[in-house]
């Protein structure tokens, strides 16, 4: 009697056992497989989206929809400008791209612009990335250049941006917390006196927060140091409004800087070619078409600085250099289509 | 002690059954799932059907220095009238046509189908075979030859 | 008793035993379809790869045609070309070489004048990098039109963009 009550019990311990040992070895296979899977899952997307950047970069002009995976898009460039986005745990350099978005677009669909880069000549598309999760706030002061720089930015927008609009940067302060995932300060050429970023309602402390000053030819940013309502601030020059557009879409100054350096690199690039370019035309024009003349010193000009830009020199006071060069370029361009000889670019 | 043991037998078959059912479920998926790659390929016969008519219509031939373009809406509006080295603006835009189509689409071992529509002069030039149950990729562009009245190129390429 | 007792020991080990040949046989069934489907999706990867290669060949601003500051879509500057092959075939010009290997990757880009036939073929290998190993390649031809400056008229161009999957 005693044996069989024993071999009952050994009966249901073994099947406890073996059970839990089968039962072990298949979740741990599913958890592994989970976690494959979600890897394989993000290297796809980022495959896929880098695809969707390059053709959206390739649109200019236009602004497209983009579908944001469930946990959102990262974007990033450290000090030495690797930049790159990433999706779960997949980063993705961004390469040849010029790419200005938030450090976060997560929750509603993105929506992806692009604008060419005039040197004079056409240098690269940027690609500005947002969502409506980022709140702008275009502040500018009536009937002064700031009004005019805002007719420029509000002509040339796309729609579907969360923009509102300021007219008196004393209203800042005012500002209520409005939930937004990212809230943006665009600062229209306003006297850095009247900006008062430290007053802001102290709901923002903990939040995302950050704010860009464009003036004529340099960018102010704004950036808040976490949990508190301080900002530090630093200045970038900008050449082209394109360049503009980057400071407000850019997640910091950091990413801006970046951008500007490979934009230069691609100037002195583009450079170098036309300029071998018309030397060509220059010299099998010699003799059938005397009238074309090219003068191409001020190229030598732009492919210097632009060359120094590239490396991150600090430019801010050659950026007058490389505007008179890029201008010059565009008259001598002129002339030239007038004596309908073949262009410059 | 009979029935449960044919019960059993019953059972182990019944698994053996849906076991094999699983498996052909999922050879089936496999054979019948399209190669990889026909997705892109088909986007490439597109672009690459879109860009050939592009980039011939602009092309500019000896003629006058007139693009294939102009000697179309030439043939189309006037029959032919432009005299292009002792041909009709009509049979040496054909000839630069079939040079285009034979120097890239032949060469490539593409089969292709090119016709103009719109006005009788036009319709004549064909190149390529029609093949009604192939594969393909299919790109139209009409060309304005005046107000009103316009010439469409298609071409057919077949992948 | 004994008997029944072996005879039951026999059909518990009979029972693992085609439980373990069961499950390994699903297991490499299993793995052989995702390596399968692994591959699938590396292939098809590798073609969008290879797509936007050829996008960028096609837009880069190094080689635009533009009138009046106007672009003009599909169509190379033919001394652009000529240039931009020079440049980036330099031996002494590592850095610009380097700088465009961001954009391209592995692959080699060639641009061929097919319309009018001259004697002197415009053939031009802009951009060539291959690796000393490599899975496979995808090539591409795009039709494009070659713009000469000089006689103000455009030729028929072929831009063929093989690019190399490691």
């Amino acid at each position: 009697m005693k044996k069989r009550g024993l071999e009952m019990q050994a009966h249901w311990i073994f099947i406890l056992i073996a059970g839990a040992i089968i039962l072990a070895f298949f979740f741990s296979i599913v958890a592994k497989q989970k976690s494959l899977s979600e890897q394989k899952i993000s290297i796809t997307l980022s495959a896929n989206i880098e695809a969707v950047f390059s053709g959206a970069i390739e649109s200019k002009g236009t602004a497209q929809l983009l579908t944001v995976p469930k946990d959102g898009i990262d974007f990033d460039c450290s000090e030495a400008c690797d930049c790159n986005f990433w999706i779960g745990d997949k980063s993705t350099s961004f390469r040849d791209k010029i790419i200005f978005a938030p450090k976060k677009v997560i929750g509603q669909d993105a929506t992806a612009w692009s604008s060419e880069w005039k040197l004079p000549f056409r240098v690269s598309n940027f690609l500005y990335i947002t969502n409506p999760n980022v709140k702008y706030y275009i502040v500018y002061v009536p009937n002064t250049n700031s009004a005019r720089i805002f007719d420029r930015i509000n002509k040339t927008l796309p729609p579907g941006l969360n923009i509102a609009v300021l007219k008196d940067p004393g209203a800042v302060p005012s500002i209520p917390y409005e939930g937004f995932q990212e809230t943006k300060f665009v600062f229209l050429d306003v006297p850095d006196s009247s900006i008062n970023l430290a007053g802001l309602d102290t709901a923002f402390r903990k939040k995302d927060v950050s704010a860009v000053n464009i003036h004529q030819n340099t960018i102010t940013f704004y950036e808040k140091e976490p949990g508190e309502l301080y900002f530090t601030s630093g200045t970038s020059p900008f050449v082209g409004e394109a360049l503009m557009f980057a400071s407000i879409f850019s997640a910091d100054k950091q990413m801006y800087d970046c951008g500007l350096q490979a934009a230069f690199l691609k100037l002195n690039h583009v450079a170098q070619i036309i300029y071998g370019r018309a030397k060509m035309i220059q010299q099998n024009l010699s003799l059938s078409k005397p009238e074309c003349v090219y003068v191409l010193g001020d190229f030598n000009a732009l492919m210097q600085l632009s060359g120094e830009f590239s490396s991150g020199i600090e430019f801010s006071q050659k950026i007058p250099g490389i505007t008179a060069a890029a201008n010059a370029i565009a008259r001598e361009n002129k002339n030239l289509i007038l004596l309908s000889c073949p262009e410059i670019y | 002690m009979q029935n449960k043991r044919s019960q059993m037998e019953i059972m182990g078959l019944v698994i053996i059954v849906i076991l094999v059912a699983i498996g052909m479920l999922f050879a089936i998926q496999f054979l019948l799932k399209k190669p990889v790659g026909r997705e892109t390929a088909a986007v490439k016969e597109s672009t690459l059907a879109a860009n050939f008519l592009n980039t011939m219509l602009s092309t500019t031939t000896d003629c006058f220095d007139r693009n294939v373009r102009e000697l179309l809406q030439d043939c189309a509006l006037t029959g032919g009238a432009t005299n292009c080295f002792g041909m009709s603006s009509c049979d040496y835009a054909a000839d630069q046509i079939d040079m285009m189509l034979e120097d890239t689409l032949g060469k490539w071992n593409k089969d292709y189908y090119f016709t103009i529509s719109g006005a009788p002069d036009v319709e004549k030039i064909k190149f390529g075979e029609e093949c009604k149950y192939c594969e393909r990729e299919a790109k139209i562009h009409p060309v304005p030859v005046r107000p009103g009245f316009e010439i469409s190129l298609m071409l057919e390429i077949y992948g | 008793m004994r008997h029944k007792a072996q005879i039951k020991m026999f059909e518990t080990m009979a029972v693992l035993v085609i439980f373990f040949f069961l499950l390994v046989g699903g297991a490499a069934f299993y793995f052989q379809i995702q390596k399968s489907s692994m591959q699938r999706e590396i292939d098809k990867q590798q073609q969008l790869i290879a797509f936007q290669v050829v996008q960028k060949a096609l837009f880069l601003p190094e080689l635009d045609c533009s009138f009046v500051s106007i672009q003009k879509d599909n169509c190379f500057d033919k001394l652009k070309v000529k240039q931009l092959s020079l440049l980036l075939n330099d031996p002494e010009n590592e850095d610009f070489f380097i700088d465009y290997f961001n954009v391209f990757g592995f692959a080699d880009i060639k641009v061929t004048q097919i319309y009018p036939r001259v004697n002197q073929t415009f053939v031009y290998t802009l951009y060539k990098n291959i690796p000393d190993d490599y899975s496979s390649i995808i090539s591409t031809q795009s039709p494009v039109l070659l713009f000469d400056a000089v006689e103000n008229r455009y030729d028929f161009g072929i831009v063929e963009v093989d690019v190399y999957a490691e």
